[in-house]
């Protein structure tokens, strides 16, 4: 679905030199089952789409919350509701993503901010995936996805692919192998099918024991949630801090997230050099919601500024829920036009520093 | 090998039979457990993997046949089979069928048809016939059923089958072939629903269905519709239609010659030749 063709297109036109599996399916329900049962064979799989797409692939997200498989999605946002604009920008979806998925399971989201950020978080979100057997969910927007700039070549040596497979050596011989064992950390060892003989693996929607076989029982119920759960604990070492453009403890503290990164970054350097004690604080982790930088910061501003692409403020809404903080003005645009460096500027001499 | 466990069907369920059909296949075979992988959705046919000692993944409803797909594209070595209902397969998976069989990619799927939701207490499902009264359809269905063996053919699958949960014997011989065949290869299995279905009882069945003949014609293309087509008083049962085709790992070079996707090995610095389409 439109902005988020061009992933499949590119992928598409390298699947010989590769050896990629495109395959172009029926919906975007399809695409996430199909992921999911990619990433349960052995695989590392992704699949992705627009924001009416992703809706399509809510269930499958949570499906792979209570299998534990892990998976990435990308979602590209455009501006809804429904069919809304196909072809323009917005971050609508925030919210939406987070909560994606009935039922309570960890995830983790990670808003990227530009072309380098994407790359190197896609190949983070693998890991990150394959460590905690959760789905991790990319955000862009047709903004991001769609325009194009000088950057420096990317630096594959710090590209690592860590699996985190089992091998079933602590298996003793007349042990069966248990998917779901109860472990300190949550996380249960995951052995793909068909590499240990004599081994079967079961992976089921519905509440499972440690076998993965169907129950009904109370008691494994609630030992089944809290060892899921127990995962996000971990998951939140895991966060990356939020990036700070402009002064180092700025009186003045904008709150943005993903690709106003660009646009941020040029307007934020401007007022600097005007002498304007102000900074930006660009979320790329969003859930968990990381909170500590913008404590420390938010305790020294004078005034917090939400500056988003959508008409209600999902980050202000998030970071009050989060970090129990509130923004003392929001600057919004929700036209489906990306917000400008000059607009930016414009937007804050006018509604925040000459006020 | 393949294990006995308790089961929550109904005394008297199809299922039984199928089970026991799938096992007696899968043995005959010479099939490690580990070798094997069922996919299925959600309903009491989509409960069977968990009666049977084989990898499982039990997805979503109406979902068995996208993981089964991805399953055995990215690990060709194993047998996968998809697994579940009329409602499933017909209902909430008809795209996922239909798109299914375009693929063609080599799995069996076996589709327990007892023309009701028995999970749910017995409304009508796609193959319930037009008319009947059900727990939901007071008044009778209004809706055609679906042909599923019609569809299929229409399709383009290439392997195609029926069989009766009344008759083990050649329940096993079509889960073999089914297996064996290089491609999509699907099964309608008629069985009672012994509790939600009072109109397709056992007996019901077992006075219709009958085996095609010896000199049954597989490979002819517009005798099979008229098989796939046949219902009613007399219900004809066994390979309806069997012809070679490419399958999807077949047209795709470095599936077919290549190694399994999983057993390859990963090197991110590969990816750097990507870069130089930029430069």
């Amino acid at each position: 679905m439109t902005p988020s063709t061009s992933l499949m297109t590119y992928m598409a036109q390298k699947s010989n030199q590769m050896g990629i599996v495109v395959e172009q399916v029926e919906d975007e329900i399809a695409a996430i089952n199909m992921a999911l049962g990619a990433s349960y064979a052995g695989v590392r799989a992704m699949t992705g789409s627009s924001g009416g797409g992703f809706a399509l692939m809510v269930e499958g997200v949570s499906l792979a919350g209570i299998t534990e498989t892990p998976i990435v999605i990308a979602e590209i946002q455009r501006p809804g509701p429904a069919t809304g604009f196909p072809t323009r920008t917005e971050q609508s979806d925030l919210r939406f993503i987070i909560h994606a998925g009935h039922g309570e399971f960890p995830k983790m989201v990670i808003a990227v901010r530009n072309p380098e950020d994407a790359f190197y978080q896609t190949a983070r979100a693998f890991n990150i995936a394959e460590k905690y057997q959760i789905p991790v969910i990319l955000v862009s927007d047709q903004y991001l996805a769609d325009y194009a700039q000088t950057i420096k070549p990317f630096d594959f040596s710090r590209i690592s692919i860590d699996r985190y497979l089992d091998d079933g050596s602590s298996i003793a011989e007349d042990e069966k192998y248990k998917r779901y064992k109860l472990t300190d950390s949550g996380i249960s060892p995951r052995l793909i099918p068909g590499s240990v003989k004599g081994q079967v693996i079961y992976v089921d929607s519905d509440e499972h024991d440690e076998y993965g076989h169907i129950t009904e029982s109370a008691e494994i119920r609630t030992n089944m949630v809290n060892k899921r759960l127990k995962k996000e604990d971990l998951l939140r070492q895991e966060l990356i801090e939020p990036e700070l453009l402009g002064k180092d403890n700025p009186e003045i503290l904008i709150v943005s997230w993903g690709s106003l990164h660009g646009p941020l970054k040029e307007t934020i350097g401007k007022l600097v050099n005007e002498g304007i004690s102000i900074g930006a604080l660009v979320f790329g982790d969003i859930w968990p919601f990381p909170t500590k930088r913008l404590t420390a910061l938010a305790s020294k501003a004078r005034l917090i500024v939400d500056l988003e692409q959508n008409a209600t403020a999902q980050l202000d809404g998030l970071i009050r829920q989060e970090a129990l903080i509130s923004c003392d003005k929001k600057l919004l645009k929700y036209d489906g036009r990306m917000w400008s460096p000059e607009e930016i500027y414009n937007r804050l001499k006018g509604e925040v520093l000459n006020v | 090998m393949f294990e006995t466990y308790e089961t929550a069907w109904c005394p008297g369920c199809g299922n039984f039979a199928i089970l026991a059909s799938l096992k007696d296949a899968l043995n005959q075979l010479g099939l490690d457990p580990s070798e094997v992988v069922i996919s299925s959705g959600i309903g009491q046919a989509a409960k069977t993997p968990h009666y049977i000692n084989v990898n499982t993944f039990n997805g979503l409803h109406g979902r068995a046949v996208p993981p089964a797909t991805a399953i055995k594209l990215s690990n060709k070595n194993l047998t996968v089979i998809a697994e579940s209902g009329d409602g499933d397969t017909y209902g909430e998976g008809g795209n996922h069928f239909i798109h299914g069989i375009r693929r063609n990619v080599n799995i069996a799927h076996f589709i327990h048809d007892n023309q009701i939701y028995g999970l749910t207490k017995g409304q009508a499902s796609p193959t319930t016939e037009k008319g009947q009264k059900t727990s939901l359809q007071f008044n009778g269905v209004i809706a055609e059923p679906v042909r599923p063996l019609f569809l299929a053919l229409t399709m383009g699958a290439g392997f195609v089958a029926r069989g009766f949960a009344g008759d083990r014997a050649q329940l096993t011989e079509l889960m073999k072939a089914a297996i064996n065949y290089n491609g999509y290869a699907m099964i309608d299995i008629l069985q009672p629903c012994v509790s939600f279905n009072k109109v397709n009882t056992f007996q019901w069945y077992k006075e219709r269905v009958y085996r095609l003949p010896d000199d049954y014609d597989a490979t002819d293309f517009s005798n099979a519709l008229k098989t796939a087509m046949e219902w009613g008083d007399r219900i004809p049962t066994g390979i309806i239609y069997n012809v070679p085709r490419d399958t999807y790992i077949d047209q795709v070079d470095f599936l077919k010659d290549g190694p399994a996707l999983v057993d390859r090995t990963l090197d991110p610095m590969e990816a750097k030749q990507l870069l130089e389409d930029f430069i």
